[in-house]
């Protein structure tokens, strides 16, 4: 549907701030919608669709498009967590396509390392009660995915390192990037434990900060100046406990990313660059076999060895240096995921990480908690 | 936030939580489709019946997965435990030495309210 109705990324922004005790998250989330729009060169005044995913204050889109004073016909605020954005430009297509509405909003914002979240959890969601009375941290229950990876095909934590010393690889180019020193696998290794078999550089940064994106129609994307990204394939998907039946070596990207993939009408073998969402090296592995950049399994041997390094491996991912490396604002990686994708597709990336030639790439999200339920989110885009 | 205010807020599971102050360990069993379930709901995952019957456990299995968490003074051991009636669970593996556990060690329940002041169920190596 995607495909054959066409919308296109005119406009992106990423927050260059990752501290910002002085700006309150509306805030954050109104100068990423500024630096977006002007980065399309379209004005406040042509947004008519605005989606947002939970991140935003109060009554959430009412009180955003109140503090950003727009006239919105359509609007959605869907949050499966940390890949809602993605899912957010897909569902923004689908409303362009729809007729629902034209120039299509998306924020993220938020400022976790200056006003540490104190997530009050919701007496009334039911899986909670068998989880929060036990000691547990969201760090564990990834964990447990790696754990059992290793178990069921041999993974290594020098392989997981991997992920992290690309990343570094990336970031060190990235003036913005919260850690800019270049690692290496056994820096990964030296780093204390964690949650065992998780060490402290397996995991992302905690940022401030955020990011816009402007989704619009054909004929709208073609009278601006800026090159065109075009949607051309998404998918969804969401996977839980499953009534026990528990998978921890698999995610709901099996799914999103054969719809995505099967509606963008490519292979993975035809993305020159991806953006997978990295709260922690084991998400990046799990979502690579999943996408089917690689068999079920062979993940780490995918990754090994720079395999994801730009211009050294196969697969050059997260060029910003990622969550990993240089940002996690909100502690939702979504939006940075389609930011440096929509980069490199326009030739924009930094020139020591610009994929040649780069017309295809994928964005890919992972929200919520691999390892016990989560939502993923994908998008394919093309350079027009 | 307590266990007990998120079991008040759950009243379809209270016979899990009256056995479970009882030392007893129960699993959610649906009468219709004859398939057990976890975690615990009054309306079968499965087939949406809420002809839920909770039959007694042993409450026996061997670890699926587990992790160690280290960031703190005294590490916990965070565990998905495989029940011999097929269900995965998540919980705590409490009173071993981490080094000593690995994916297939045999645990059992045991119902210890340290780490809360509910009645959840935690397991110990077998």
């Amino acid at each position: 549907m995607v495909r054959d109705e066409q919308a296109y990324i005119v406009g992106a922004y990423e927050h260059p701030t990752r501290k910002a005790p002085d700006k309150s998250v509306a805030q954050l989330h109104a100068e990423c919608a500024a630096g977006a729009l002007a980065d399309a060169g379209l004005t406040k005044d042509d947004v008519d669709g605005y989606f947002s995913a939970g991140d935003e204050p109060g009554f959430r889109p009412v009180s955003m498009v109140d503090f950003l004073n727009l006239k919105v016909r359509h609007c959605d605020f869907t949050d499966i967590g940390g890949s809602a954005p993605l899912q957010h430009i897909a569902h923004a297509a689908q409303a362009i396509a729809a007729g629902k509405c034209n120039v299509a909003l998306v924020t993220l914002a938020g400022r976790p390392r200056s006003a540490p979240v104190n997530f009050q959890p919701d007496v009334t969601q039911p899986d909670l009660l068998w989880e929060r009375p036990l000691r547990q941290s969201l760090l564990d229950i990834y964990a447990l995915c790696a754990r059992r990876h290793m178990y069921e095909y041999g993974t290594t934590s020098e392989q997981l390192a991997w992920i992290k010393v690309a990343a570094s690889h990336h970031a060190q180019h990235n003036p913005h990037a919260m850690l800019r020193k270049l690692v290496t696998t056994e820096d990964v290794l030296a780093s204390p434990m964690v949650s065992d078999p998780l060490h402290r550089l397996d995991c992302c940064v905690i940022s401030d900060g955020g990011g816009a994106v402007v989704v619009t129609r054909p004929e709208i994307a073609k009278s601006l100046k800026r090159p065109r990204v075009k949607v051309i394939g998404s998918g969804e998907g969401i996977q839980g406990q499953s009534a026990g039946a528990v998978e921890l070596t698999a995610s709901a990207a099996r799914q999103s990313g054969a719809i995505a993939f099967a509606e963008a009408g490519v292979q993975p073998s035809d993305i020159r660059y991806a953006s997978i969402y990295d709260s922690f090296t084991i998400t990046v592995l799990i979502a690579l076999e999943d996408l089917g950049f690689c068999e079920k399994g062979q993940g780490g041997r995918f990754v090994a060895d720079g395999n994801l390094i730009s211009g050294v491996g196969q697969l050059p991912f997260n060029t910003d240096g990622g969550g990993l490396c240089s940002n996690h604002p909100a502690m939702r990686g979504g939006i940075t995921k389609v930011i440096e994708a929509v980069r490199q597709l326009r030739g924009e990336a930094d020139p020591a990480v610009q994929v040649k030639d780069c017309a295809l790439a994928l964005a890919h999200g992972t929200g919520w908690l691999m390892g016990t339920r989560h939502s993923s989110a994908t998008l394919i885009l093309e350079r027009e | 936030m307590t266990g007990t205010d998120f079991i008040a807020h759950s009243p379809e599971t209270k016979p899990f939580w009256d056995a479970a102050a009882d030392s007893r360990f129960v699993l959610p069993r649906c009468q219709q489709c004859h398939r057990t379930h976890w975690y615990p709901r009054g309306i079968c995952p499965h087939c949406l019946s809420t002809d839920i019957d909770w039959q007694e456990s042993p409450g026996e299995g061997e670890i699926h997965s587990f992790s160690v968490n280290r960031v703190g003074n005294e590490p916990y051991v965070l565990a998905y435990v495989a029940l011999t009636e097929g269900p995965i669970m998540l919980t705590n593996v409490v009173g071993a030495d981490p080094a000593t556990l690995s994916i297939g060690t045999r645990v059992k329940v045991i119902f210890n309210a340290a780490a809360s002041e509910v009645p959840v169920p935690l397991f110990a190596v077998r």
